[in-house]
């Protein structure tokens, strides 16, 4: 019998599934490690089901993002990411705007890519990011123009993209 | 920023697809049940330890009961050993008695009924870069033992770089970690701030901490708080006095630097663990007190960082590189007492009490306090006249353990004819 806590749930994950998982590959970079970062967000989220049934969203969507930052902690013991790691090196990001900010993104640190994700994907507030990410608001404020410097030096040709201003 | 950035974010995001797996809730539910049924159990336990204990408590000196070098119950060890053997993964490793991180960052428990120490692999600990760069605002131990030495809470602190070799922390949630089980759970951040200059555990069961006040981020200049966090409902409440508070909420240990704002900080303040000739208190009238450290021993002052309370009067902190139990200056001073319970702390990065295993004072100052685990015919060992015979014990326990299973079977039957009639 399906109990209405499973049927919240259920509904939850069918309404919302799509849009969490394009955040997760944002945050991630990799298709596969987003599928995990969802899956396990919403593994946490049944278990609190009850707990967080009325704002299933805000959980989910901050447990992605602090799961997100503590398996980056445990890989970066494993590997260092290289240019040639990067899964779309092997493309051709010059013919490809979008394939050179992926390229790009990748190349970030973990805190900084979760800030661009939240303030630029998100449309989370400076305020609203520090509190999500648990930083202050001056941090966010410096990380995002750390950012998206990085990213223009990266790949100049983003410049127009992300604007000279920012 | 340009519309276009945003757009290309959200053409990337669009490449992924997700099929979720059915079986998400049933794994979630199964895990929230396992995790019901392993505290139950550990509840039962612990009720038949604490019953088992009562037994032994029957003792006049509880903890010198045995000649062994094996303590039931637990004892505070009077010499904390080298820790040895592989590092624990298992962390159902049973009541510990003291916890402290040492110089590398490397968590360590000490095991209450042995006194053996063990190095312990912690989910999510603090690495020792973390620890250096907060070293001048931690006013205590990130690694806190519960005071029945059953549970450990530590921040979960990262260390995230802000520009190429410029670092900052970064805590995302606070975790405890049952001892009975193994078992580690995530705390959501108190509303009151978010990285703990010090963490303790209160009385009754809850997370407290000391730091700078983020709630809202809002006044723009933050000041020094305490705040508690029930970390089985995440429920936060902010304390009237900061610091360490006693039982009775009259008063609290506090440590140097509770006036410093977040831009003192900013500024490169003064480190909050400077040497004081006093341990500092904070009283709900708003006095501040002192207890003077005694200067034969402390001709330069100390390094003061208050750990618990063994009751409502008695202070367990950390005095320079000793453990020291100490009555607080709100008291007459015919009860003053300072009593050393661990000399020689492991060179480390904090260090937690289960404060529960300090015994009751009985007036004497040659009563001892902790146990000498290295010599089974140590002073600390010498075993006074028991009450009871061993066979006792033993056998008072096992009619605890056979009411608490009698009790908890009805309990359940009656729950169980409850939900048939409803």
């Amino acid at each position: 019998m399906i109990t209405d806590d499973e049927a919240g749930f259920a509904e939850f994950v069918a309404g919302r599934q799509a849009a969490l998982s394009r955040t997760a590959y944002l945050l991630t970079g990799d298709h596969h490690l987003a599928q995990d970062l969802v899956q396990a967000a919403l593994l946490q989220a049944a278990k609190h089901w009850r707990r967080i049934h009325t704002s299933p969203e805000a959980y989910v969507r901050r447990a992605m993002y602090h799961q997100n930052i503590s398996w980056w902690r445990r890989r970066r013991h494993v590997t260092e990411m290289s240019l040639g790691a990067y899964d779309g090196a092997s493309t051709s990001p010059d013919t490809d705007l979008r394939l050179t900010l992926d390229e790009a993104l990748g190349h970030l640190t973990t805190k900084q890519r979760t800030v661009l994700v939240l303030r630029f994907y998100e449309d989370l507030t400076e305020v609203e990011t520090a509190r999500a990410l648990g930083l202050s608001t001056s941090t966010v404020k410096s990380t995002t123009r750390h950012a998206l410097a990085r990213l223009r030096t990266l790949a100049p040709e983003l410049a127009e993209l992300i604007g000279a201003d920012a | 920023m340009s519309t276009d950035f945003r757009e290309e974010l959200h053409a990337l995001a669009d490449t992924q697809t997700f099929t979720p797996d059915p079986s998400a809730w049933d794994r979630g539910r199964r895990a929230r049940r396992h995790t019901r049924i392993v505290r139950g159990a550990a509840a039962v336990v612990a009720v038949a330890a604490i019953a088992g204990a009562s037994a032994l408590a029957l003792q006049p000196d509880r903890e010198a009961r045995t000649a062994d070098t094996e303590v039931p119950g637990g004892a505070i060890p009077s010499v904390i050993p080298e820790p040895g053997g592989d590092v624990l993964t298992d962390l159902a490793v049973g009541r510990a008695s003291v916890a402290y991180v040492d110089s590398d960052a490397q968590p360590v428990l000490v095991d209450a009924s042995t006194g053996e120490a063990h190095r312990v692999e912690l989910p999510d600990f603090p690495d020792a870069d973390s620890f250096d760069d907060y070293a001048d605002s931690r006013s205590g131990s990130w690694f806190a033992l519960s005071p029945d030495g059953t549970r450990l809470a530590y921040p979960t602190v990262s260390r995230m770089e802000r520009d190429p070799g410029e670092f900052s922390i970064m805590t995302s949630w606070y975790r405890t970690v049952d001892l009975a089980t193994g078992e580690s759970e995530l705390v959501d951040l108190p509303a009151c701030g978010p990285t703990p200059w010090a963490m303790t555990w209160t009385p009754d069961d809850q997370i407290s901490i000391v730091g700078i006040n983020r709630d809202a981020f809002e006044p723009e200049d933050p000041g020094v708080v305490s705040c508690t966090v029930d970390p089985s409902t995440g429920d936060t409440s902010s304390q009237p006095l900061v610091g360490v508070m006693a039982p009775g909420a009259g008063i609290s240990a506090t440590f140097p630097g509770t006036d410093l704002r977040l831009v003192d900080l900013q500024k490169g303040g003064p480190p909050v663990d400077e040497p004081v000739d006093a341990v500092p208190f904070v009283t709900s009238s708003g006095s501040d007190l002192g207890r003077g450290i005694p200067d034969d021993h402390y001709p330069d002052g100390s390094v003061v960082r208050p750990i618990g309370w063994a009751d409502d009067s008695l202070l367990v902190a950390e005095v320079g590189d000793d453990v020291v139990l100490l009555t607080s200056p709100d008291r007459s001073e015919s009860e003053w007492v300072w009593r050393t319970l661990v000399e020689d702390l492991p060179e480390g990065l904090g260090t937690s009490i289960a404060v529960d295993l300090v015994p009751d004072l009985d007036g004497s100052p040659e009563q001892q306090l902790t146990h000498d685990f290295s010599s089974p015919g140590a002073a600390g060992a010498e075993t006074s006249s028991p009450a009871l015979p061993v066979w006792s014990e033993a056998l008072l326990a096992v009619l605890a353990l056979v009411i608490i299973a009698v009790v908890v079977g009805a309990l359940r039957l009656l729950s169980r004819g409850i939900r048939r009639r409803t």
